[in-house]
């Protein structure tokens, strides 16, 4: 807005930069200091790693598909939670007689942290793709269940009236007024549940897996290459990011309108 | 009086009305008792009554969006018995959809009742030129200020095609100058298109300002006090001598509640 | 100007404000004398906000100042008091504690503290409510603790803003006679900011008008009726109309 940022402007825009360039000058003293022997690598040696891993596989392939192979975990069980999570919040929100039914279940399970159906997840499925979709499955079907839920619960009764002295039947009510006024509610919980995959399909991979994030962190375990395990950490967190700022873009683009509900 | 065909048959009434809620400590609040009222054809009517006394369950309960627990609503001498396109609501917290468009808000009653979208969009950009909004058909709720977006509550209100307008202290969110302008507006928009009004306010000056006849309401549970007739030519002048002599008089009817 | 031989207590000099390149108070300046009722109006979105936020410390002005008793404004030093639109009484102390809190903030001896206490509640007509909690009270008694708690510090500067413009129009008449009589009692400089030019005539020695942003006094007008005024009164009527107009017509 103003032409000339003053001088404690410009710097306090550049705090953020300032407290993560000094992490990495700790880390690398901390490293090069050899305080931690060699179970701490530096920041340079992570980026080599990092380099490395782009064009030499680990295991089976090399970091894209190890990227890849997580994302299409994650993905696929997002989709798949979706898919039926938000139609059976939707109805949950709007039906009292499918409230009365569902809600009592999601009460019980929601407290369950999804890791904790590792085992059962075994059991069922083996240990091949399924049992790590489903653990994805359960991180991102709770919130988006109970978002669109809780979206259609809180929507304002005065626009419900104004649309039925407009003359909206059950049906219009619904889908002209409810679930829009729940988008908003309904895109946090995708955050949420999208977020929660993909700290799921991590846990999932590290149980038993060939490839994925998970795996390369594990295998820089048995390795011994904190190198490696440093590297995907950070590409957990990159990839988290990226993800939560392209459906927030999604969400602009879907809600254009200013967010007035905020959960 | 001024030269309007006001007709004498009363197209909208309130017969006998009572509505009480069970109150949080288990008592029961009595909000209307035996509210008589009746509205004549193109007739611009006040519903004027204290903070809290009810008059929204009343005008909720005209519009058939709540019931009343005896006693009933006849609009052409037909009771009624739910929301109907016939009577048209404009809000106080003006209540548009914040999704959608000034365009989508003010067809959003004729999309409901499957007209086409040419026809529909071409009413409304009617009624939207008739409150002022041309230009702003593709703006959203939030890109208005709140005198606009009250012209679109009014729009939309129109666009229906109703016999009766039906508003729930319409103004009373907006600042007193944005005020003074939408008195001036609505009576304006009433004179292009006429229907009959149903106008509820707390603000004697607002009453007096519009109303061709002012309903005077008691503080709860809220009954018919007074009915006053305005026969002031338009437009009024807030500092005029009658007009402030039918303030003090009306003033004067009103329950001070200490 | 004088003004009945009284002193001036408030000096306003220059006050500008700007938000970046936005100039939104434009020099303004004036005075205020001891125990006068002023009444400030002006048109919707003149930085009215901006204004009493400034007027206050609460926010620094750009240019000029504001001197009290001659020394510059401070809230450490002066007793400044408000009386808001919103209800601002604190729901979990009883009448009388809301009341003592200011003073107690203020550090004042708890004798003259229990002095001033039984001076407004008795003025205000609260005396028996002084153990009730705000939820039990009438929006009006509500009213009246805030008017009391506002008093009762003694202030150097009442500024009351829109506290009316939501009432039905019984109770404000009531409230506006109310605080013309305390403020009669208590000798207190008033500066009373409104929207309804119809209380301003009503309430004020002297009006002045705002222009739309950037603000700046237009017109200063003095209302030299008789009280209790009279709303029909031709000479009220005229002074109001002169208001409007300028208000209204740019």
């Amino acid at each position: 807005m103003n032409a000339k940022a003053s001088p404690a402007e410009i710097f306090s825009r550049f705090l953020p930069l300032t407290s993560l360039l000094l992490i990495i000058i700790v880390w690398q003293f901390a490293a090069t200091g050899g305080y931690f022997g060699k179970s701490l690598p530096s920041p340079v040696a992570v980026v080599n790693q990092f380099v490395d891993m782009l064009a030499e596989p680990v295991g089976k392939t090399i970091l894209g598909g190890h990227i890849w192979a997580s994302m299409r975990r994650v993905l696929t069980a997002f989709a798949v939670a979706v898919l039926i999570g938000i139609p059976m919040g939707l109805l949950m929100g709007w039906n009292k007689k499918a409230e009365a039914i569902i809600k009592p279940i999601f009460e019980i399970f929601r407290p369950i942290p999804p890791i904790a159906w590792i085992p059962l997840a075994i059991l069922w499925f083996g240990i091949e793709e399924t049992p790590k979709v489903f653990i994805c499955f359960i991180g991102a079907f709770i919130p988006a269940v109970m978002n669109a839920y809780t979206g259609i619960r809180f929507t304002d009764p005065l626009l419900l009236d104004a649309a039925r002295s407009q003359g909206a039947n059950l049906r219009q009510l619904f889908k002209e007024v409810a679930v829009p006024s729940a988008l908003p509610a309904i895109f946090a919980g995708l955050q949420n549940g999208l977020s929660l995959c993909w700290m799921c399909v991590l846990a999932a991979e590290m149980v038993g897996a060939e490839e994925g994030v998970g795996y390369l962190i594990l295998r820089g375990m048995d390795m011994s290459n904190p190198a490696m395990i440093i590297t995907g950490m950070l590409i957990i967190g990159a990839v988290g990011a990226l993800i939560a700022v392209g459906l927030r873009y999604v969400e602009r683009w879907v809600c254009p309108w200013k967010r007035e509900i905020s959960m | 009086m001024e030269a309007r065909n006001i007709d004498v048959k009363s197209e909208i009434s309130c017969q006998h009305l009572y509505k009480s809620f069970p109150g949080m400590d288990g008592n029961v609040t009595e909000v209307l008792k035996d509210v008589n009222l009746s509205v004549a054809k193109n007739e611009f009517l006040v519903i004027l009554g204290p903070g809290q006394c009810g008059k929204t369950t009343l005008l909720n309960i005209m519009a058939g969006l709540d019931s009343s627990d005896s006693g009933e609503i006849l609009l052409n001498d037909v009771p009624v018995s739910g929301p109907n396109p016939n009577l048209g609501l404009v809000f106080q917290r003006m209540a548009l959809m914040p999704w959608k468009t000034v365009m989508g808000n003010v067809s959003m009653g004729l999309k409901f009742r499957g007209v086409s979208k040419k026809e529909r969009e071409e009413k409304a950009r009617y009624f939207i030129n008739l409150v002022g909004l041309s230009g702003f058909e593709k703006s959203y709720p939030y890109q208005l200020s709140g005198g606009m977006k009250q012209r679109v509550g009014i729009a939309r209100a129109y666009c229906s095609d109703p016999e009766v307008l039906l508003m729930d202290e319409p103004f009373g969110a907006l600042d007193a100058q944005t005020r003074y302008m939408m008195e001036e507006e609505i009576l304006r928009i009433w004179e292009k298109a006429k229907r009959t009004v149903v106008f509820v306010t707390n603000n004697i000056e607002e009453a007096i300002y519009l109303g061709d006849r002012i309903v005077l309401l008691s503080r709860c549970p809220a009954t018919v006090k007074a009915v006053y007739p305005i026969d002031l030519a338009r437009p009024r002048q807030f500092t005029d001598s009658r007009f402030l002599e039918v303030r003090q008089k009306i003033a004067d009817n009103t329950d001070l509640a200490l | 100007m004088t003004n009945n031989g009284r002193k001036i207590k408030i000096q306003v000099q220059n006050l500008t404000k700007r938000f970046g390149d936005l100039l939104v108070l434009n020099n303004i300046s004036f005075n205020v004398y001891e125990g006068e009722f002023l009444c400030i109006v002006g048109p919707t979105g003149c930085g009215k906000t901006t204004f009493l936020n400034v007027l206050t410390k609460l926010h620094p002005a750009t240019e000029g100042d504001i001197y009290i008793d001659g020394e510059p404004a401070n809230p450490q030093k002066h007793n400044i008091s408000f009386v808001f639109q919103e209800p601002s009484t604190m729901p979990w102390l009883t009448v009388e504690q809301n009341i003592r809190y200011g003073l107690e903030v203020k550090k004042v001896p708890e004798e003259e503290i229990k002095k001033r206490l039984n001076q407004v509640m008795e003025l205000v007509g609260l005396k028996d409510f002084r153990n009730y909690y705000p939820r039990q009270l009438s929006a009006s008694m509500d009213q009246r603790v805030v008017i009391a708690r506002a008093f009762a510090i003694n202030p150097d500067l009442l500024l009351m803003d829109e506290p009316y413009s939501q009432l039905d129009i019984k109770l404000r008449y009531y409230l506006e006679d109310e605080v013309i009589r305390i403020w009669r009692e208590m000798k207190r400089t008033v500066i009373f900011v409104t929207h309804n030019i119809e209380e301003a005539v009503y309430l004020a020695e002297r009006i002045l008008i705002l222009t739309p942003k950037p603000a700046t006094i237009k017109k200063e007008i003095k209302v030299d009726l008789p009280r209790p005024r009279n709303f029909a009164d031709p000479e009220f009527v005229n002074i109001r109309n002169q208001v409007t107009e300028m208000i209204k017509w740019w």
